[in-house]
């Protein structure tokens, strides 16, 4: 719209200076500069061309008059002041870009455009490709997931006893128009971990196993699952998760790795809002918007309103770049994105430079929403390396402290003040003067300066060592501003109306955005807006992800991207039903815990094989998915199987050697822990949608070689040897322990032939030999698929 | 120990070798998206080389001291540019400063070179210089990121990642992409990182910033003291037991992560024997420069590189720092230089003699070069608008030069290589097509090249 405006002005200008050309007119375009435009310009300016560069089309007289990005490209009559010619002189820009055509040719165009730049081409290209894809408006309107979320109805349970709650009806639905049976079951042993993983991410102890498999009652797996949703453990794990989309990190990253050493307060904001179970709504305006909320009486409640809007701070930025325009851009760009990925399944950020190829969003859109984090404080200051903004975290104790040693320096310093009185004084009573000399110091005794300095130094300590308030990354409002577009996400040329904050239009047709005030950013007016229950996206989006965290496999397969090019999944309606679901229980993650894992879907086996040809990834739900350990559950079981791990909770970052949980490790962007990479979590410095899962040989040299491995492995081994001397027990008992369920008689048969084969390739005593053998043995295990995936 | 043991181990790794290993491509291992590497068509025409080696320069060496003579800064030494500086710059410059180096030419073709590179500038005859490569970030960090990703705006693979993915490893039992003491600043590992590509093709990194060399290891490639023996016998246990506990036949999955552990065994043994120089001529470590002071440790990084390239690495980066000499120019170029002339003139001699040189693109630059403007009295800023960059090998032409910068050295003036048309460049000289070496991520395709890149044919043999 923005852009028509500007086209039409420019458009009144060459009509109003064009009088009907003259044949000879007419004859020097059609000889000497169409074939130039021709032969050198049109694969980038064109119609024809695959992607229309800088916005300008030369192949038409509209192209031509209207210009591109950065303006016309024609002045008629004034070569001097057309930007076709300094293009073609290499000067404001160099075009062609592979070389400078002759001066002759030059001196041609000059000429044309001295004569009136006549274009007798009436061809007009009427489309406008200089704006890339064109969404059709039908597409756009039936997309299935911008419909309003209507629980849908569950299907009948008739003639079928398997389902045992909605999900399971409509799974069983889908299953039953392929005629397709539910895998059965899986058995006890299988399910406690594969909860105990799911919930908290540890395997269970062998006493909750054994309590588990003795509980007959119908309500056995019920009462495991709220033991672990009860358990602290749960944020860890679904913290975890979450940081996953906020691109959560400890250092920088970017072009200046600096240490960001308030990350981890968000960090655990996160785990401990998941632990006390924060409504999803809650959850996602404090981390927007939390700072713009009434202020609590509780402190620390106060404090975690602040906290929560660091998952806006903590992302990279380019700290160096000197251009702090396009630093400031950039910022507002990765928020964008980050947020749109994570909360509405959609990638806006698509739409900085063009509106978008596949979705219902354009620049205009895009600038929109920028406006909003342009109107929000990010950075603190932009110094040559600029820094991000950190608030201070309420505490009157602290208040307190600092007010009292503030005290304690001006009694300081009044004590100072005397002593130098005393001592000028003195100066001027003991040398007779009557004004002082102009440094005084200089002139005391000895024994005065040194006591002077030394009290001076004191003071100085004494400043240094004031107390200071807990520091958070985080937020804040700034002048409100609306952006204007940015021609090609170029901060150089940008149109001349700003575009009045807001979400994109084909969302705000879904649901209407509150006002925003003049004076304020719109991040409040966001989160409300994400969180409205009349917008379906963010439900949806987050229902898919907690199922695809229970299954390994989201329903609808591509999480952060519910765009038009999402196809309408298989289990709409199921989807549907979870996301109602996840609204109707007021945003309660936990209680969409419950109601998937107390599904029969959830508590099938993964072992069935019976479809896995006609359907390998398991689209229909005919069993569930064996899932590999993401790192942070299996550094954490290996931890746990040497009876090693350090269980306490938050705090700042700690590193690989300690035994600390995997998710309170720090997360250095630039030089990432190889454990990380190896296994799959590759790069924290953006949105991660899901987890990849591959398998490669580092993975194994871990595995085989790594010094956790091999430490943790001759604990447990040494513990069992220990423990019997019953070979027969020990890897009976050492199984159990490993893998959290009894190994078949084979399984010991096989172990026993690798501990006596182990025993006699090993170098040493007895006992060194013995201790050997059943290291190895137990690092085999850990290596096995047993003990790295969940079943 | 039982020799029994050691037979039937023996005899069971040679079986996995012969049956279970033959024809296992590295790809095979990969599950999931990993699927999709083999979905590329690369090579799309018959390459001109096989594999790179590329030397990088971590700090930004200046092309006016080095590679690109510029005699009119010498005449205009502490006369002001007589044109305008750029909009945005990283330091304040002042007037001209000429070079404290001699520049001299060199060969048939006649390449001004700087006294800095004269054991380089005896191979001026097989080298392509490009004199105008320029970016656009004036801090190390966006140009580190943008000269290896493409970008310094977003997260996105190395030009390394991009070639493993498109070609995949020439040896199974090795990575396909090793980058040698890296800087772990300035973008770190997302200058040799995969972003959305599959894991596998990241780089493995071997030591960080001026790492010593001596004892560089690939991290868990050391057994801890277990023998071969128990490995193998730890993989016949685990192979029984998977397929005990699972169905038969294993599915694909576990099936591909047990070969894992078959290639992570034989990857165990070919890695130290890769990483041990003593198998060298003391000849060869003469040649590098090896053990000779200030040669020593770049020296083994290049013949390191050589190895790597000789044994199937498809992108071997070799990292020297730290030339950003905004101050102390003369002394700390003329020992920076000291470092690497000798190993790199090295490099190039090994590879011609073993027949490597044709199909190995030896690639020498840096994230930017440097203002021909003073930064103090010996000093340069960064400059992002003019530098060189250096081929060799495979495909390029011999005792060329390409493009010009401004004559002070500033601006990069005629036949401009932006950082896309150099990666364009390279694609196409490894016989990848840079416009369909695409990967689908977050619902669109993306490329190395972004929307950009024109292939500098003019340079290719």
């Amino acid at each position: 719209m923005v852009r028509l405006a500007v086209v039409s002005s420019t458009l009144c200008v060459v009509t109003a200076t064009g009088n009907d050309p003259t044949s000879d007119e007419v004859e020097f375009f059609e000889s000497r500069i169409r074939p130039v435009l021709h032969e050198h310009c049109f694969s980038c300016h064109s119609a024809q061309a695959k992607l229309v560069r800088g916005g300008l089309l030369l192949d038409s007289a509209v192209g031509l008059s209207n210009g591109g990005d950065t303006g016309p490209a024609v002045v008629p009559g004034k070569p001097n002041e057309s930007l076709l010619i300094s293009a073609l002189r290499h000067e404001a820009m160099e075009m062609p870009p592979d070389g400078r055509l002759s001066d002759a040719i030059i001196h041609d165009f000059k000429r044309w455009i001295s004569m009136g730049a006549v274009d007798p081409r009436d061809d007009d290209p009427a489309s406008d490709k200089s704006r890339m894809g064109r969404i059709s408006p039908e597409a756009s309107r039936d997309h299935w997931a911008f419909q309003p979320l209507t629980a849908p109805v569950v299907p009948p349970n008739e003639n079928q006893t398997w389902a045992q709650n909605p999900i399971d009806s409509f799974v069983w639905e889908t299953l039953s128009r392929k005629n397709w049976a539910p895998a059965e079951q899986a058995d006890k042993y299988t399910l406690i971990r594969r909860a105990t993983f799911d919930l908290i991410g540890l395997p269970p102890t062998r006493q909750e196993i054994e309590s588990f498999l003795a509980d007959d009652s119908p309500t056995a797996f019920q009462r495991v699952i709220e033991r672990l949703l009860a358990s602290p453990h749960y944020g860890e794990r679904w913290g975890r998760h979450w940081l996953d989309l906020v691109r959560y990190a400890d250092t920088n990253g970017a072009d200046e790795n600096h240490n960001m050493p308030n990350a981890w307060r968000y960090r655990d904001w996160v785990i401990r809002s998941l632990n006390r179970d924060l409504p999803l709504t809650d959850f996602i305006t404090q981390q927007l918007a939390g700072d713009l909320l009434p202020v609590p009486d509780d402190e620390e409640q106060a404090g975690d309103l602040i906290t929560a809007t660091g998952m806006l701070v903590v992302g990279p930025k380019m700290l160096a770049e000197q251009d702090k325009e396009k630093m400031r851009i950039d910022i507002i760009d990765e928020q964008i994105d980050t947020v749109s990925r994570t909360m509405l399944g959609m990638t806006i950020a698509c739409a900085r430079c063009h509106d978008h190829k596949f979705d219902p969003i354009t620049t205009e859109d895009y600038y929109a929403l920028a406006g909003i984090f342009a109107s929000t404080r990010t950075m603190e200051n932009e110094e040559f390396v600029s820094k991000w903004m950190e608030r201070p975290l309420p505490s009157s104790r602290i208040s307190l402290r600092i007010e009292q040693h503030r005290k304690k320096v001006a009694k300081e310093q009044e004590h100072l003040d005397q002593m130098v009185e005393r001592a000028n004084e003195q100066l001027l009573r003991s040398e007779n003067r009557t004004d002082l000399p102009k440094v005084p110091e200089k002139h005391y005794d000895e024994q005065t300066k040194k006591t002077i300095e030394a009290l001076k130094a004191s003071i100085d300590k004494l400043k240094k060592a004031t107390p200071k308030h807990h520091m958070a990354m985080a937020v804040e409002e700034k002048k409100a501003t609306d952006l204007p577009v940015h021609i090609r996400g170029n901060h150089l040329t940008k149109t001349e109306t700003p575009i009045p904050r807001g979400v994109p239009t084909r969302l705000n047709q879904v649901a209407p955005l509150g006002k925003i005030a003049k004076s304020a950013s719109g991040r409040l007016e966001l989160a409300r807006w994400l969180t409205s229950s009349s917008q379906p996206l963010t439900a949806r989006v987050m229902a898919n992800r907690l199922w695809m965290w229970h299954f390994g496999q989201p329903l609808m397969r591509s999480p952060s991207n519910f765009g038009l090019q999402a196809s309408r999944p298989l289990h709409k309606d199921l989807l549907d039903w979870l996301a109602a679901e996840l609204l109707r229980s007021d945003g309660s993650l936990k209680q969409i815990h419950r109601r998937i894992m107390l599904s029969r879907t959830y508590q099938m086996s993964s072992r069935c094989q019976s479809h896995s040809q006609q359907d390998p990834t398991n689209e229909f739900l005919w069993r569930q998915n064996r899932r590999r350990l993401e790192v942070e559950p299996l550094r954490d079981a290996i931890l746990c199987a040497g009876d090693a791990m350090d269980r306490r909770f938050e705090g700042a970052p700690v590193n690989d050697g300690t035994a600390r949980r995997t998710v309170y490790l720090s997360i250095n962007r630039a030089a990432l822990n190889e454990l990380f990479s190896t296994f799959d979590y590759v790069e924290p410095a953006n949105h991660i949608e899901q987890r990849p899962v591959t398998t490669v040989p580092g993975q194994a040299l871990y595995l085989l070689n790594s010094q956790l491995v091999h430490q943790q492995a001759q604990r447990i081994a040494d513990k069992f040897i220990e423990s019997t001397s019953n070979p027969h027990d020990r890897s009976e008992r050492l199984w159990m322990h490993l893998n959290g369920r009894r190994p078949s008689k084979q399984d010991i048969q096989r172990m026993s032939q690798f501990i006596h084969e182990a025993v006699a390739l090993a170098e040493g005593d007895a006992r060194v030999k013995e201790r050997t053998a059943w290291a190895s043995l137990c690092r085999t295990l850990i290596a096995g698929s047993g003990f790295c995936y969940v079943r | 120990m039982s020799a029994n043991g050691v037979c039937r181990a023996r005899r069971q790794f040679l079986r996995n070798t012969n049956i279970g290993l033959a024809g296992l491509a590295l790809s095979d291992l990969l599950s999931r998206e990993a699927t999709a590497a083999n979905g590329t068509s690369a090579p799309h025409f018959a390459p001109r080389a096989k594999r790179v080696i590329f030397l990088f320069m971590h700090g930004g060496p200046s092309h006016v001291d080095t590679f690109d003579y510029k005699p009119e800064l010498e005449l205009r030494d502490g006369m002001p540019l007589p044109f305008e500086k750029p909009r945005i710059q990283f330091a304040r410059t002042g007037d001209l400063l000429k070079s404290p180096w001699t520049f001299r030419q060199y060969g048939q073709s006649g390449r001004w070179v700087s006294d800095l590179f004269t054991n380089v500038g005896q191979h001026c005859d097989d080298i392509t210089f490009i004199h105008s490569l320029h970016g656009s970030n004036e801090a190390h960090g966006g140009a580190l990121l943008k000269i290896h990703t493409g970008t310094d705006t977003f997260v996105r693979p190395s030009m390394g990642s991009w070639i493993s993915y498109g070609l995949g490893s020439e040896n199974e039992n090795l990575p396909s992409f090793v980058t040698i003491n890296p800087t772990l600043g300035h973008g770190g590992v997302r200058n040799f990182g995969s972003a959305f590509l599959p894991p596998i093709h990241q780089a493995t990194r071997i030591g960080r910033t001026r790492a010593s060399m001596k004892n560089a290891k690939i991290a868990n490639t050391d057994s801890r003291g277990t023998s071969p023996e128990l490995q193998q016998l730890q993989l016949d246990l685990m192979r029984s037991l998977e397929y005990q506990s699972n169905e038969s036949p294993l599915d694909r999955d576990l099936d591909a992560r047990l070969q894992s552990f078959e290639l992570a065994f034989r990857m165990q043994r070919e890695a130290p024997d890769l990483m041990d120089l003593s198998s060298e001529t003391a000849e060869t470590l003469k040649l590098y420069g090896i053990d000779d002071g200030p040669t020593d440790n770049f020296g083994r990084e290049c013949l390191l590189a050589r190895r790597m390239s000789e044994a199937g690495v498809r992108f071997v980066q070799a990292t020297h720092n730290y030339w950003d000499q905004h101050n102390k120019l003369k002394q700390k170029h003329s020992e920076l230089a000291a470092e690497v002339d000798r190993p790199i003139a090295g490099l190039l001699t090994d590879l011609k003699r073993r027949g490597l040189f044709e199909d190995t693109l030896v690639i020498w630059g840096a994230e930017f070069g440097r203002t021909p403007t003073a930064q103090g009295k010996d000093g340069r800023d960064h400059n992002p608008h003019a530098f060189t960059y250096w081929m060799a090998g495979g495909g390029v032409k011999r005792g060329f030069r390409y493009g010009e910068s401004d004559e002070f050295g500033f601006y990069a003036s005629h036949d401009k290589v932006h950082v896309h048309d150099f990666h364009a460049t390279v694609l196409h000289l490894l016989g990848i097509d840079h416009e369909r070496l695409t990967y689908r991520y977050g619902g669109r395709d993306f490329r190395l090249t972004d929307v950009e890149g024109r292939v500098i044919d003019d340079l290719f043999a």
